[in-house]
């Protein structure tokens, strides 16, 4: 199923709208003060307000709009980009989790071999040269020569 | 003190060595980040940020605007030899200095253009000096009401002349005031939207969210297609512009500095503005405009003189008003606020070595530039050829550990990849990450001055409308919002009363 530009224009425009009630919501708990002395929930109760009502108008405009807009902004659901990004993200968070486990020079090391390998499959011994190249010239420039603490890890390193 | 004992001593201190060889990173990394596509100068500036709390404002901020300008040089490079431009700023430079590359001509396009910047960009500078104090001692006779209408407007026209529908825009830049509220409030000390996390306390940090926002998501949505790079012309030689070159592309240079310094100063306009208005105004002066778009010197050479003069112009309303007048001057605003500095019309009087020094350093850079651009082409083309997916997991090592540097803490790592997620959304629903960043660095201080002009009037809002300065923003901000709306409720009557 291509998913045109129209319906994540809808779709977020409803989250937006969403959040703006949230935020309205919560502006009121924090005491909106007077006009002589605007208290803290003012210009976040606002901030919402003009929010909903642009979501609201974004909404609208898109919905009702005669022809559907094919924009090519590329489906979300095609196979290998779900794939990278996924493993990306996946690797993303993976690295400070553990950083403080098993130390920067692994981490790092780890690192640079997942994406290497599985983002667009290059051969061990390139993928290997690379990880160790970009882990020592990284150690040398942030340990070594910018004296960034990082944690050691259960390996001392 | 004159200007002149002043720029003397901002020289004294630019040349000091470690502010001479951070100024030389700066520009570097600056022009690396123009050449590669997919990384801007806001998140360039915002990865460099934590490794500079060590060093002095002063460094610092040499530094960081070094990557600023730097990165207009760079973009030029990638438009030129392959059709792509680096940055936003650099669009124009391809319609011109593309066919000029495939006639074999890669080489004077790239001499001229680095040799315009660095005349549009030393003219442009002479220009900040002399006005930015006038500026700042005006400055100084204004007050909140004025300040709060003066960043009303600036925001409205950055959002005004991004991409896209305007009220998509309009709508980052409202959920960037209400993200920018996040945290202590100033006045009472109530912890507002934090939930109970006390990491938030602070507010959103600037770093974090810039990297994820501008960083990680640009190479997120990159890593979705191959960006296949095709260098035309690989060999250049003659990087020096013949004399019909020059006697041609002279007034272009003057011209297009004359535009970019005066649009740099508009908030919203700045490089990217300037650099269209040139190529427009070469267009119609030329004895031959049918030739445009085939490869014609000064299509090049106003263009980039212009981006050049308006990056440098557009630092005057940061240093005299602290008001931002693009998203990459915005989080160097917030370098400046990180380091203690709060730009306005106090910053050359309080921090006059700041200001001269940082002035001063902008001349060394523009020279740096040429020299850096010319012979280092050869560089430049081959980093432009390392596949991306080389490229992008060291850009994405590098962001993790600067986030975490900030505080040695996994919680600004954390914050970074989920704000990574929301601009990668935004990026594939079309919404521009400018104009939220603009406003969530601008909405504290407007809070503030909307609060302290309301406890002035005693919640009178005539206030806003007392003064010529103030009535002026106001009514900018005001047309230019009503322009975007009205048509937006006009036109749905007419598809509401066909649909079946």
């Amino acid at each position: 199923m291509n998913v045109e530009l129209r319906n994540r224009d809808e779709l977020s425009s409803l989250l937006l709208l969403l959040f703006s009630l949230f935020v309205c919501i919560g502006s009121y708990r924090y005491s909106i003060g007077s006009l002589h002395k605007p208290g803290p929930g003012f210009f976040p109760l606002w901030g919402g307000i003009i929010l909903g009502f642009l979501s609201l108008l974004n909404f609208l405009r898109v919905s009702t709009k005669r022809k559907r807009v094919t924009e090519e902004v590329g489906s979300l659901k095609s196979k290998k980009r779900w794939k990278n990004i996924t493993l990306t993200l996946i690797t993303l968070f993976a690295y400070p989790s553990f950083l403080p486990v098993i130390g920067f020079v692994l981490t790092t090391f780890l690192f640079i071999v997942v994406l290497l390998r599985f983002l667009e499959p290059k051969r061990w011994s390139i993928v290997l040269r690379t990880a160790v190249g970009v882990t020592l010239i990284s150690y040398f420039i942030f340990q070594y020569w910018l004296k960034i603490q990082f944690p050691k890890g259960i390996f001392g390193i | 003190m004159g200007v002149f004992e002043n720029i003397a001593n901002g020289f004294i201190t630019a040349f000091q060595p470690l502010n001479l060889s951070l100024c030389f990173i700066g520009v570097l990394v600056g022009t690396f980040t123009g050449v590669l596509p997919g990384l801007g100068p806001v998140a360039a500036i915002a990865l460099l940020l934590p490794l500079t709390f060590d060093l002095s404002p002063v460094t610092a901020i040499i530094l960081l605007s070094g990557i600023y300008y730097g990165a207009m040089y760079g973009g030029s490079t990638t438009s030129i030899l392959v059709n792509i431009p680096g940055e936003a700023a650099s669009v124009v430079t391809c319609i011109e200095g593309y066919p000029m590359a495939r006639q074999g001509r890669a080489g004077p396009a790239l001499g001229i253009s680095a040799f315009a910047s660095l005349i549009a960009g030393t003219i442009s500078i002479i220009g900040v000096m002399i006005s930015a104090p006038l500026i700042s001692e005006f400055a100084l006779k204004i007050g909140p009401p004025e300040f709060f209408s003066l960043m009303l407007l600036g925001l409205t026209l950055v959002t005004y002349i991004s991409h896209g529908p305007v009220i998509k825009a309009l709508m980052m830049a409202a959920l960037g005031l209400v993200l920018g509220t996040v945290g202590l409030d100033n006045v009472s000390g109530l912890p507002r939207f934090t939930l109970g996390i006390k990491y938030l306390l602070d507010g959103v940090p600037l770093v974090p969210f810039a990297m994820g926002l501008f960083g990680i998501s640009e190479i997120l949505v990159n890593l979705e297609e191959t960006l296949h790079a095709e260098i035309y012309q690989k060999k250049i030689d003659g990087i020096f512009p013949s004399v019909k070159d020059w006697t041609t592309s002279i007034w272009a240079i003057f011209r297009g500095t004359v535009i970019g310094f005066f649009l740099g100063l508009l908030p919203g306009a700045g490089p990217v503005i300037a650099s269209f208005a040139s190529y427009g105004v070469e267009k119609r002066v030329s004895k031959y405009p049918e030739k445009f778009g085939t490869g014609v010197i000064e299509g090049v050479a106003g263009p980039e003189s212009a981006n050049n003069a308006a990056a440098q112009s557009a630092f005057i309303p940061l240093f005299t008003l602290g008001i931002p007048a693009t998203p990459a001057i915005a989080i160097l605003l917030g370098g400046f606020v990180i380091h203690g500095i709060q730009p306005g019309p106090l910053l050359i009087s309080n921090h006059p070595d700041v200001f001269w020094g940082v002035v001063a350093s902008m001349y060394i850079g523009n020279v740096m530039l040429l020299i850096l651009n010319l012979p280092m082409i050869g560089l430049w083309v081959k980093i432009i050829m390392i596949p991306y997916v080389y490229l992008s997991p060291l850009i994405l090592l590098f962001c993790l550990i600067g986030a975490f540097s900030i505080n040695y803490s996994s919680s600004d790592v954390y914050l970074m990849l989920m704000f990574s997620i929301v601009g990668y959304l935004m990026k594939k629903c079309k919404y521009e990450g400018g104009s939220l960043i603009l406003a969530f660095i601008l909405g504290p201080p407007m809070e503030k001055t909307l609060r302290q002009s309301l406890i002035m009037s005693q919640g009178d809002f005539s206030i806003f409308f007392q003064s010529p300065i103030s009535l002026i923003g106001l009514c900018g901000a005001a047309f230019l919002l009503i322009t975007t709306i009205v048509p937006l409720l006009r036109t749905r009557r007419p598809a509401l009363g066909v649909k079946d």
